[in-house]
Order: C-alpha cells, then sequence, then structure tokens
C-alpha cells in the first residue's frame, strides 16, 4: 500500500481551512468558535455540522485540528456507540487533559448514523458529555429532521452547510485534474461538476474514474442527482404517446417503485391540467398505490408488474387534452415518512429476530404467534408497554404507534 | 449427464469475456490496467452481469492471489450492523496479500443493509481505503443511502439485448452439443427479458429434456404458454366467446400453464393490442385484480374467463 493508491477523493482531502471550497460562512463561524475555545471562553461547548453528503463536514474539522494545532480524535459509526461505549471511551477523551496540554478536538462524526437498536441510550450519553467536556466537540449529520438530532439541535451550535456551488467545484477539480498531469476541457469538468449534484467529494471520484479509464468525456457517466435524473425521465415519460416507450422510460430509471410513485404524486397536476386529467391520473395513482399494498399484505410480487404500467402508461396517457410543457419538477414533500417507515421495518424485523431467538421459532411465526398476541396484550393493558420494551429492548413508543392502528 | 450449473460453469472469469456492458467493462478494464479500482456502486436489473463483473474484475486484478484478496458477502449472509463492524471492518483493515495494491470487497444485494448498517459503512469506506476497496451490487441505487452513494464510482448496467443474449446461448448450446432451433432461441429471449441468468437456467432445463430444444419443450419446461396461443385466443374472445373459453381451458389443463402465470401471459400480449391506449388500460385495470384474486385463492379459470370476456367488450367497441 502506498500513499499515491489512495482513491482521489483521500488523496486531495484539504488539510487546511484554506483549502476548503464553498460554505464560506459556515466556516468562518466555526473558526470563530473555535477560537472562542482557544480563549477560553466558548458560548456552546459542542457544535453540530448538518449537511448533505461530500460538501466538507469531516474535511472541515480535519483542516482545523491542522490549522489551530489540536489533538484530533474521532469517533465515527463504524465503530459501536451505544450508552457504555461512548460514556467510557469518548468521556475520558472529553474531560481529560491531553498529555501536552494543548485543546483536544473530538469530532462524533454522522450522529444521525447512530443505530436504533445497537447504539442504544447513545444520544442521551452525548448530551451528557456535551455537559462536561473541556475540549470542544464537534459532530456532524446529514438529515436535519433526524429525530436522533431533536436533542442535539437545542445544546449544539449549528453550522448548516450548502451543496457546493458549480463554480467552486469546477475549480476544486481543474486543480485537481492539473496534479494529475491530466487535462479534461472546461466542457467536461463542467459536466461533471453539474452531475454531482453539489457533492465535490462524489465530482471528485467521478474525474478519477474518467482519468483512470482514459476517457476525455463525461458522456456516459451516470448522473448523480436524482432530481435531475427524474426531470429528464419525466420530460420523455409526458411527452410520449407511445405505451411501449412510456415504460421503457420508466424501467430505465434508477428509482424504485414506492419513490416513483410519490414523485408521479406530486407532480402529475403540472401535466394533467383539467378535471378529468387529473381525475384519470389520479385514479392510476391510486390503483398503483393499491396494488403495492396488495403487495406488501400478501408478498404478491406478481403484482409489480401492473405498478409500473399504472405509473408509467396510466399516469402519461391522462394527459388528453393539456398540451406537453417543460415543468420544473419538484422533490416528493415525503419521502422522510417512507424513510421512517423503512427505519420502522428495520425495528420490527430486528424485534422479530429478537422474539425467534427466545422462543427458538422462525420469525414469520414470532410474528404470527408472538408479536401480535404481545400487541393485544399491550392494548388491553397499556401499562405492560414498559416491561415488553425493556424485554426487547425497543422503545416504549415502539408499541404506541402500533396500537394506535388498531 | 454433470450436475453443473451451467449460470456457475459458464460466468466469464475474466472481464474480456463479459457480453454487452460495452463501456462499462471498458472502464473496468482500464482500472485493472492501472491497478486503481475505485470503490463502485453498481445497479441494474437482475441477471445483468454486476456480480460477474465484479469477480471477473478482482480476478484480472489480482491473479494468483484472488482467493486471498477477494471477500463476497451475498444476502444469504447475516448482515445487520455487527456484521459491518466487526467482520467488514476485520477484512477492511488488513493489509492486502502479495503485491496486489489493495483487496476488495463485493457486497451483494448492498439495497438490503439495513440502513444502520449502511451508514455504519460509510466511514470504513474511507479509513481503510488505503487496503480495500468495496464494490456494492445492487438493483436500484436510490436504495443506498446517498452518503455511500457520493463515496462511489457509479455504473448502470442495462438490461441485456437479444442479440448479445443470443449470441453467448448460441456458445453455450455448442459447447454442451444441444441443438436448439430459431424458435426455441426466440422462445428463451422472450421468456428472459434480457436477464442473462434466467435465460442460461432456462437453456439448461430445456436441454435436460432432450437433445433438441425449440420453443415447444421451452415453453413448456418454463410452464409458460406460446405468445401465438394467447394471442389466438384474445383474437377470438370478441368474436366466438366459446373459442377463446376453449382454448383458454386447453392452456391450463392440458399444457398445465398456471392461471397466474397465463395472466402475466396475456398482460404482455394486451399492451400488443389494436385498441386505443385508454381500452388497454381499463382491460389492465381489470388483469390486474383478477391476478390479485387468484392470488386470494379465486378460481383462475373463472377469474380468467372473465377477463377474456372483458377483452372481448373492449375489442368489439373498437
Amino acid at each position: 500500500m502506498n500513499h499515491k493508491n489512495l482513491p482521489w477523493p483521500e488523496l486531495h482531502r484539504p488539510t487546511s481551512l484554506v483549502q476548503l471550497a464553498g460554505n464560506v460562512d459556515a466556516i468562518r463561524g466555526l473558526k470563530e468558535w473555535v477560537q472562542s475555545w482557544i480563549r477560553g471562553s466558548p458560548t456552546k461547548r459542542a457544535a453540530l455540522l448538518i449537511g448533505p453528503p461530500g460538501v466538507g463536514k469531516t474535511a472541515s474539522v480535519g483542516a482545523l485540528s491542522h490549522d489551530y494545532d489540536l489533538e484530533l480524535v474521532e469517533f465515527n459509526s463504524s465503530d459501536k456507540r451505544n450508552k457504555g461505549s461512548i460514556e467510557n471511551q469518548v468521556w475520558k477523551a472529553a474531560t481529560q487533559q491531553t498529555l501536552d496540554g494543548r485543546l483536544r478536538l473530538l469530532l462524533l462524526d454522522e450522529v444521525d448514523g447512530l443505530s436504533g437498536t445497537s447504539d442504544r441510550g447513545g444520544v442521551g450519553a452525548i448530551l451528557k458529555i456535551v455537559e462536561d467536556t473541556v475540549h470542544p466537540i464537534i459532530m456532524t449529520a446529514n438529515d436535519p429532521s433526524s429525530p436522533r438530532l431533536k436533542d442535539l439541535l437545542k445544546i449544539c451550535k449549528v453550522f448548516k452547510f450548502d451543496p457546493i456551488e458549480l463554480n467552486d467545484m469546477v475549480a476544486v477539480i481543474r486543480e485537481i485534474a492539473a496534479a494529475h498531469d491530466s487535462t479534461f476541457t472546461d466542457d467536461v469538468l463542467e459536466g461533471i461538476a453539474d452531475r454531482a449534484g453539489g457533492d465535490l467529494r462524489a465530482a471528485i471520484s467521478d474525474l478519477e474514474t474518467l482519468f483512470v479509464s482514459g476517457r476525455t468525456s463525461d458522456v456516459g457517466l451516470p448522473s448523480r442527482d436524482v432530481r435531475r435524473e427524474v426531470r429528464d425521465a419525466f420530460g420523455r415519460l409526458f411527452m410520449t404517446t407511445d405505451p411501449e416507450a412510456a415504460r421503457r422510460v420508466v424501467s430505465e430509471l434508477d428509482i424504485d417503485h414506492n419513490q416513483l410513485l410519490l414523485w408521479l404524486e406530486e407532480n402529475v397536476h403540472l401535466h394533467l391540467t383539467t378535471l378529468e386529467e387529473l381525475d384519470q391520473g389520479l385514479e392510476y395513482l391510486s390503483l398503483a398505490d393499491l396494488s403495492l399494498g396488495r403487495i406488501w399484505r400478501r408478498q404478491n410480487w406478481k403484482l409489480l408488474a401492473y405498478v409500473y404500467d399504472f405509473l408509467a402508461i396510466g399516469v402519461s396517457a391522462s394527459r388528453k387534452v393539456t398540451p406537453y410543457r417543460s415543468v420544473e419538477y419538484s422533490q416528493p414533500s415525503w419521502p422522510m415518512l417512507i424513510w421512517r417507515g423503512n427505519r420502522k421495518r428495520d425495528k420490527e424485523s430486528d424485534l422479530l429476530l429478537k422474539l425467534s431467538r427466545i422462543a427458538s421459532v422462525s420469525k414469520r411465526r414470532a410474528a404470527r404467534a408472538y408479536r401480535d398476541a404481545m400487541f393485544e396484550m399491550v392494548r388491553q393493558n397499556p401499562r405492560l408497554k414498559e416491561a415488553f420494551s425493556d424485554w426487547l429492548e425497543v422503545k416504549e413508543g415502539f408499541f404506541d404507534e402500533r396500537s394506535s392502528r388498531h | 449427464m454433470d450436475l453443473d450449473l451451467w449460470t456457475e460453469k459458464y460466468r466469464p472469469p475474466t472481464l474480456g469475456e463479459i457480453i454487452g456492458q460495452e463501456s462499462i467493462i471498458e472502464s473496468l478494464t482500464k482500472f485493472v490496467e492501472n491497478r486503481n479500482v475505485p470503490h463502485c456502486l453498481f445497479s441494474g436489473p437482475p441477471g445483468t452481469s454486476k456480480t460477474t463483473a465484479a469477480m471477473a474484475m478482482a480476478r484480472d486484478l489480482f491473479g494468483d492471489t484472488f482467493d486471498r484478496n477477494f471477500m463476497e458477502l451475498n444476502a444469504s449472509d447475516e448482515r445487520g450492523i455487527d456484521v459491518v463492524r466487526n467482520q467488514i471492518k476485520n477484512f477492511a483493515r488488513t493489509m492486502p496479500a502479495g503485491n496486489a495494491p489493495f483487496k476488495i470487497l463485493v457486497l451483494d444485494e448492498a439495497d438490503h443493509l439495513t440502513a444502520d448498517a449502511q451508514h455504519a459503512l460509510r466511514r470504513t469506506m474511507e479509513s481503510y481505503a488505503g487496503s480495500c476497496r468495496m464494490i456494492l451490487i445492487c438493483n436500484y441505487s436510490s436504495r443506498i443511502i446517498p452518503p455511500i452513494q457520493s463515496r462511489c464510482a457509479i455504473f448502470r448496467f442495462a438490461r441485456l439485448s437479444d442479440d448479445s443474449m443470443a449470441k453467448r446461448l448460441k456458445y453455450i448450446a455448442k459447447r454442451e452439443k444441444v441443438s436448439v432451433n430459431v424458435n426455441g432461441h426466440k422462445a428463451i429471449l422472450y421468456l428472459a427479458e434480457g436477464d442473462m441468468r434466467a435465460a442460461i437456467n432456462l437453456l439448461q432445463a430445456s436441454a435436460s429434456a432432450g437433445e433438441k430444444v425449440d420453443d415447444a419443450v421451452v415453453y413448456s419446461i418454463a410452464g409458460r404458454a406460446n405468445p401465438k396461443a394467447i394471442k389466438e385466443m384474445l383474437d377470438s374472445a370478441d368474436v366466438n366467446y366459446e373459442d377463446a373459453l376453449e382454448k383458454l381451458r386447453v392452456l391450463i389443463y392440458q399444457q398445465g400453464v398456471s392461471p397466474v402465470d397465463l395472466a402475466r401471459q396475456l398482460h404482455r400480449e394486451i399492451l400488443k393490442l389494436d385498441i386505443s391506449e385508454n381500452q388497454k388500460m381499463l382491460i389492465l385495470e381489470r388483469a390486474a385484480e383478477v391476478e390479485f384474486r387468484i392470488g386470494e385463492g379465486a378460481s383462475g379459470e373463472v377469474q380468467l374467463s372473465a377477463l377474456l370476456a372483458h377483452i372481448g367488450l373492449e375489442r368489439g367497441k373498437s
């Protein structure tokens, strides 16, 4: 292994704050916050950096430690971060002085990635440490609406990181390309940056891919920007009158049926403007949704083909009067709900696994024989909630959500 | 007769032998030449050479040290957050064996990793990038959390074209000394719908029935109806219902096509009918309902004859 061999995003990771691209205000604020620590009078003891991937959150922490000569200690989600291990390791690092008396900079990376089950109690432990710490603590997260951040937002100084501007990205990757003695035209560099959708790490990685594979054009590089990809696909979908073409467009789109349904729901009214068109188009959306529900209930995946037909052909063929026009599509406002739904399924699967181990039966049997019975018991006698949730190490709220649905 | 699975036996061991996906293979080949591979994300439908490409690239890159530097975790393994924190991390952080520049870890069906496990993966990918590169394989890249996508070079595998699949099928048939006629090939391609794995499995299954493979063998092995028979049934739906019903019964009871499969094939043929798009969608609505009802335990014959009657009505209108 040698240094040269590192992937470019690592090889060209900025070492000093001046090398960082974009997010000028956030980085200035972060500097001031660290300076206030050095002066010994911080207003808040921890900082939380929130922003999408690849915009310089972790990189700015590394650069801060370099520029201000701080000892950097990092804890990330590849380590176990439950209550016990945070109290033990992180607390030591946060409360003990360094050998040489320098300040220590603690980085808790990806705090929204704290696992619900195996990192149980993690957030609570972090809150406690922030109270006691004698060193600056910086946390990073992607998703501002993550429920795990709710309490952290209150005690941290929050810095928002935005996607990197196109011009800044182009400047960075041009410099990197030059460092590898390669020249790409401005068009190609802009193409790379454009497709990366504000994610500088992705842009650097794509630059490397082009360089290593010896290509001189960015044609064929997949778009990383879902919105852009959907925009192109929807344009073609609503323009065509050929059902085969509509199907093809949808099958080539790299999002799954749940997301497709959400995108269409958010945007069909832009193309279906008369009452009749809307009525028909939404009826097909509803049929697709119904079929998805049936698939989930019965695991009857054969119905999936119809879901795609209803979504692709049904919806696009509902446009009969309104002329095709190019429009700005907006991102669905509730993929969060789906995401939470997935999390809940994960949780539920964890629960079933535990049950099945305890009772040594299959997960499926655990669902039928134990879980349903437990929920029924909790419904009859809500006081049992606490006992069950402690025993199975799930949140009490888990039982609320379920029982309210009955 | 030997019991080899042809999909494994004829899995191309090197990048050069992979059919289709030309531009992707070209990039991967360059990666091998330069002995530098970024973290990759392969997405695409089943049977489009994703796993094959990952393994072939590793084999081309490592040569003799392949076994020591390559690990694959697939969907059958337990893959919660603990696997990422223990097994994957341990593999990733040890030095590559021999003079390999790094190791390669393939995570098949990565979209089935729990969200927690994906989060735990992201820093591992960076911290140990010097000793290990990962290839994540999934059907939809949108099911991989954005921070992981941001760390990967993304390659989208498209469905294989019939031409390139036919070429490979002919090669395998020749090596296995099976004679497949033109209609047999067409039948396999019709049923496989761009999925190479399905096509090869079907070829092997058909070949096990005898040395000559034609469309009749293929459709009966697959338990499907010949699309021609379906079309004939649809054509008589509006002119002679009795005749259509008779054809339906022959398919179900004599040829043993299951009503659910039949419904699926009807679905495919409906889109090709010469009626308006609106009518097609009305029929599809019924078809979806019929398939659902069959899944709920309703009689296949009754449901499908009801569907035929409805198709007859719509066709009669135009």
